[in-house]
Order: C-alpha cells, then sequence, then structure tokens
C-alpha cells in the first residue's frame, strides 16, 4: 500500500482543466442560472438525483463525473 | 420420465425458429420440463409469455452438459398454464410477472403475489386483455421469532444508483431475511417493441440496461440474423467482441473498486476508477461512444476500427497491465479489507445450479458456464480464453472471479487485435415483409442476456429480453441471510444485480 501512495504523492494530481464553453450561449445561460439560484436558494444548492425511469447509463457517468479526472 | 430429448420430439417443431429448436408442447409435455428443471437435468434460461389471438407461454431451457437449447411453447385459450414454479423456484418471479404483466395465471404457483406491477398503473395487464387497476396491498413474507426488527431501505437511496426496495429484518445486526421489492424503473420495454422497427428495437435494447448496452446490443442484433438467415462479415464479429470485452472490462474495473468502496477502502475505488475510466475514453476514441451504446446494429456494427484505434486499444491494454496487478496485491495484502470480503455472502453452489446463476455469480459458487463457451457464438470458438471458476462463493470470490475475468477480457483483445479480419463491417439485407423467430443468448459482463423475437413483415411482432438479473436478485436475498446488516452493501455490490435490466 505504502508504494501505491508514496506514487500518487509523487506523480501529481490527474484533474484536469475544466473545458471552455464552446459558445457564448452557454456562458450566458450560466451566469443567468447563476444568478436566479442565488436569489432563490443562497449558497445553499444541493443537488438530488431521484432514477425514474434511466437505463443506468446516467448514473454510471455522473459517478464519473466524481473519478480521479 | 422423459428427458428433454423426448419432450422435444414429442412436440410440434417449429419451422420458423432459429438457430435452437422450439417446439410446441401439450400441458403434460410442459409439466414434465418442469420436472426436468426440478431434478437438476435441464436449466432455466427464461420464461416468458404473450397474449391476444394465440396466447401462449414459453419456456427456453438447456440441458445437461449445456447441450440441447431450445424452447418450449405452450398456447393457454383460457389464459391459465400449469405453473414451472410449483416445482422449480426459480420460476416465481418469472411467473408473478408474467401474470402482473399478461394476466396469465399460472395454476399452482406457491407465491401468487405481483410482480413489477407497484400498484402505479393505470390499468392491469397492460401487454395482455388491459383492464382497469385493482391495487391490493402488498404484504411482505412473514417472518417469526423474538425480538425481530424491521429496516425498510428504499426505492430511493441516498446515493447516485438505482431504484429498489429492500425489507430487511433483522434479529439485532444479524439479517433474519431480506426480501427485495422491485419494478420501480420498469419502462415497458417489451411494449414499446410491439410494432417497431429493427432499427428502432436495436435503439430500445440497448437501452434495457446502460451498463451492458453492448451485449444488449448483441443479443438483440443475433436474434434478429438468427430470424432473418443474416450472415455476418468476419469484421463484424471481431468488432463486436471487440466492444464486449471492453465493456466488460470497463464494468469489471469499476465494480471491484466499488466493492472495496463499500468496505471503506477508498483507495482502490480511486484507482480502479482510474483505469475504468481509461478504458471508457479509449471506447469514446475508438468508437465514438464512451459507453458503445448504439454501435451494434442487425447486420453488424456502425463503426469501424482505424489503425489510429488499434494503438489506442493496445496502448489501452498496456496501462491497464502496468496498473492493475499492483491494485490486486493491494486488495490481497489488506487484511482490514479481506476481513470483510472473505467469508462474507455465501452462495451456496448448489442453489447457483439450480437457478442457473449467470455470469461471476455463479462462476464464484462452481458453476461453470459462460455463453460464449457455450453454446457459443463467433469470434469467440477461435480465440484462446479460460473462464474462472471458484467454489467459496463469498464476496472475496466473486472479486477474484471478476480479477480473473480482467486478465482474460485484456488477453481477448489483444488477440483480436492482432487476428482482425479486413472487409466490411455490416452485411447488406433487406428486412421487408420477412418474417422470423430468432433466439440468442450472449455473455454480458453480468452473465448471459437472453433475447428471443418474432418478426413479421420486417418488424419486431414480439421481444423478450431476459437480463441475467432475474437468476441473480433471488440468490442475493439467500447471500446475505445471517450476516450482518452492515455487510448488505458489500454483498450487494459483489452481485451487481440490474435493476433497470430486470425490471425493463
Amino acid at each position: 500500500m505504502r508504494r501505491t501512495l508514496f506514487e500518487s504523492l509523487t506523480h501529481g494530481p490527474l484533474t484536469e482543466t475544466a473545458p471552455r464553453p464552446q459558445n457564448s450561449g452557454i456562458a450566458e445561460l450560466a451566469a443567468a442560472v447563476e444568478r436566479l439560484a442565488r436569489r432563490r436558494l443562497g449558497r445553499g444548492l444541493a443537488l438530488r438525483h431521484v432514477d425514474a425511469g434511466s437505463c443506468n447509463g446516467c448514473e454510471l457517468e455522473i459517478h464519473a463525473l466524481s473519478n480521479a479526472f | 420420465m422423459p428427458s428433454l430429448q423426448n419432450i422435444l420430439a414429442q412436440g410440434r417443431a417449429v419451422e420458423a425458429h432459429r438457430p435452437w429448436p422450439r417446439v410446441t408442447v401439450s400441458a403434460d409435455l410442459w409439466t414434465a420440463a418442469a420436472n426436468e428443471l426440478a431434478e437438476g437435468r435441464a436449466t432455466l434460461l427464461g420464461l416468458w409469455g404473450e397474449a391476444g389471438t394465440g396466447s401462449s407461454v414459453h419456456m427456453a431451457l438447456i440441458g445437461e452438459d449445456n447441450r440441447d437449447t431450445s424452447v418450449l411453447s405452450l398456447v393457454c385459450p383460457e389464459m391459465e398454464f400449469p405453473s414451472v414454479s410449483k416445482r422449480h423456484a426459480p420460476a416465481i418471479r418469472l411467473e408473478r410477472a408474467l401474470h402482473s404483466l399478461f394476466g396469465l395465471r399460472p395454476i399452482g404457483i406457491p407465491d401468487p403475489r405481483p410482480w413489477l406491477d407497484l400498484g402505479f398503473w393505470d390499468m392491469q395487464f397492460p401487454l395482455g386483455a388491459r383492464s382497469a387497476p385493482a391495487p391490493r396491498p402488498y404484504t411482505f413474507l412473514p417472518v417469526e421469532g423474538e425480538n425481530l426488527h424491521q429496516i425498510p431501505v428504499g426505492p430511493v437511496h441516498a446515493g447516485i444508483i438505482e431504484p429498489g426496495h429492500f425489507r430487511f429484518t433483522a434479529a439485532g445486526e444479524t439479517v433474519a431475511r431480506l426480501e427485495e421489492r422491485l419494478g420501480y424503473v420498469h419502462k415497458g420495454i417489451e411494449s414499446l417493441m410491439a410494432g417497431a422497427t429493427l432499427e428502432r428495437g436495436a435503439r430500445l435494447a440497448a437501452r434495457t440496461s446502460g451498463d451492458s448496452t453492448v451485449a444488449y446490443g448483441i443479443a438483440f442484433a443475433r436474434a434478429v440474423e438468427a430470424a432473418l438467415k443474416i450472415e455476418l462479415p468476419p469484421r463484424a464479429h471481431y468488432l463486436r467482441a471487440l466492444m464486449a470485452e471492453l465493456e466488460r472490462l470497463a464494468n469489471h474495473l469499476g465494480d471491484i473498486g466499488a466493492i472495496c468502496n463499500d468496505a471503506s477502502f477508498v483507495l482502490l475505488h480511486a484507482h480502479c476508477g482510474i483505469l475504468r475510466e481509461l478504458v471508457l475514453r479509449a471506447a469514446q476514441s475508438c468508437f465514438g461512444h464512451r459507453l458503445m451504446m448504439d454501435r451494434v446494429i442487425p447486420g453488424g456494427v456502425t463503426t469501424d476500427l482505424g489503425s489510429p484505434g488499434v494503438t489506442t486499444l493496445r496502448d489501452l491494454i498496456r496501462r491497464v497491465r502496468d496498473r492493475f496487478p499492483l491494485l490486486v496485491e493491494l486488495y490481497d495484502n489488506t487484511a482490514s479489507l479481506q476481513d470483510r470480503t472473505a467469508a462474507t455472502g455465501i452462495l451456496d453452489g448448489a442453489l447457483a445450479r439450480r437457478f442457473g446463476a449467470p455470469g461471476f455469480v455463479g462462476r464464484a459458487s462452481g458453476r461453470d458456464f459462460d455463453a460464449r463457451k457455450t453454446p457459443g457464438y463467433p469470434p469467440y470458438p477461435g480465440l484462446d480464453f479460460t473462464v474462472p471458476v471458484l467454489t467459496a462463493g463469498d464476496v472475496n470470490a466473486r472479486v477474484w472471479i471478476r480479477i480473473r475475468e480482467v486478465e482474460q477480457s485484456l488477453a481477448l483483445v489483444e488477440q483480436m487485435l492482432e487476428r482482425l479480419p479486413q472487409g466490411p463491417i455490416a452485411a447488406a439485407f433487406d428486412a421487408a415483409d420477412r418474417n422470423g423467430e430468432g433466439l440468442a443468448l450472449v455473455e454480458g459482463f453480468r452473465g448471459d442476456v437472453l433475447v428471443s423475437l418474432r418478426l413479421e413483415a420486417g418488424h419486431v411482432a414480439r421481444c423478450h429480453l431476459r437480463d441475467p438479473s432475474w437468476f441473480q436478485w433471488p440468490l442475493l436475498e439467500v447471500a446475505i441471510e445471517g450476516n450482518i446488516v452492515a455487510d448488505f452493501p458489500l454483498c450487494n455490490k459483489s452481485f451487481n444485480c440490474s435493476y433497470s435490466g430486470h425490471d425493463s
């Protein structure tokens, strides 16, 4: 285990820079949602995921959001 | 006592059904087949129905030594048939679902409660004689004893996972009984299939269980190809199997980590997650979709693999081989982790055989079955690989089967890249006005996926998709008995049954 931990320390994080929005529409939308969410929810936004008929593909990919990359 | 072969010989063979025989039998022969299952001389592969003109029930089975794959059909004009589960428990949920979906009555069924129908539908028997709903309270099986308490869990869980209800009855920390209730992600796929074009049918099949979208795609396509006698170019077989093995790798790598995560060993989860991500990125780069959804179509595949793709996959194999053995060593040498997985959630070998437990669940309990070997399908008979089998039947054995299968899949991908035939990636065919019946059995990462379909005028008239989970979920209830409640996540993840595929 020590070796794995040590390697992880020396290799550095796998985190990648987030992709930049490809068009200005998305950036505008994000800003609008941000303003609205701030007003309605303050800074206490929490997301709840409910599977109401998924094939489980989306769940796997939501999980992938929290992997090391 | 008639053997399976005798039963098949006495029935009336249906001409249009391929590649294995389908025979129409009498109620007596149907019951005789149920006895063959009960006596352990045959394994149940599926049990499904159809209603309307010519209401009938069908059972797919495979004989001793994994031979004589066949389908028996019983016409039920009175909407009833002799229950198979009266003699053979693995059929119970299939028959409960058959009744809930079609209104066909299994006479003598030991458990007549509904299944899949949770009382929320605006009708009863949606695939049969649709009628007004008659919701009744659902009672869980009784548990008797001193100081028992119940823990209801789900259907909505505190995580990003599929929905299902688990009703635990515990004596202190020890589980006395677990009973599952499923159906929350029923999408009516078989209903949507009726009348679908082949293109739409393939897309529906590919969404039955997202983690097995390649396996479902291949199973649906193979059933169509059997029904219409379509011969595939060799390259199409190879590209399908390449995607299938990538799917197996991604799932096994993800699940090995997730099992460790449920024992709070986050380190392995993180590292396995990296390898899973590498597989998915390679899939995206080679085939244009991380889960490779809709890449398999009847007749072949949609996406060819160029030489950059071959390099990407070779690189992937090298990187996984580089890291994976270290992670396996870590798994094997961490006492606190072994303490949780060894001797936990033991599934008895006799039960695994009786239920025809698919995939690694069966293989960790001594059931040597892999649809890639028997009945087998191209290109696997020409490839060199072994099917790992263990007998301990605990969480640890299921992890080890998956570790061995990762190694086998890596070797398979490597072999296929070396031998990849040149040529077209799909066969041209015209389905218009053609009829036929096809059956396919394809080994997904979780186990064998069964698809049975009937085509009429080039469209899907009836399609049944049976997820391997049907024969695994009931065994999870058994495996957890006598274990502590806190070990349920470990046991559950080591089975990793599909909700979506089961509920479909």
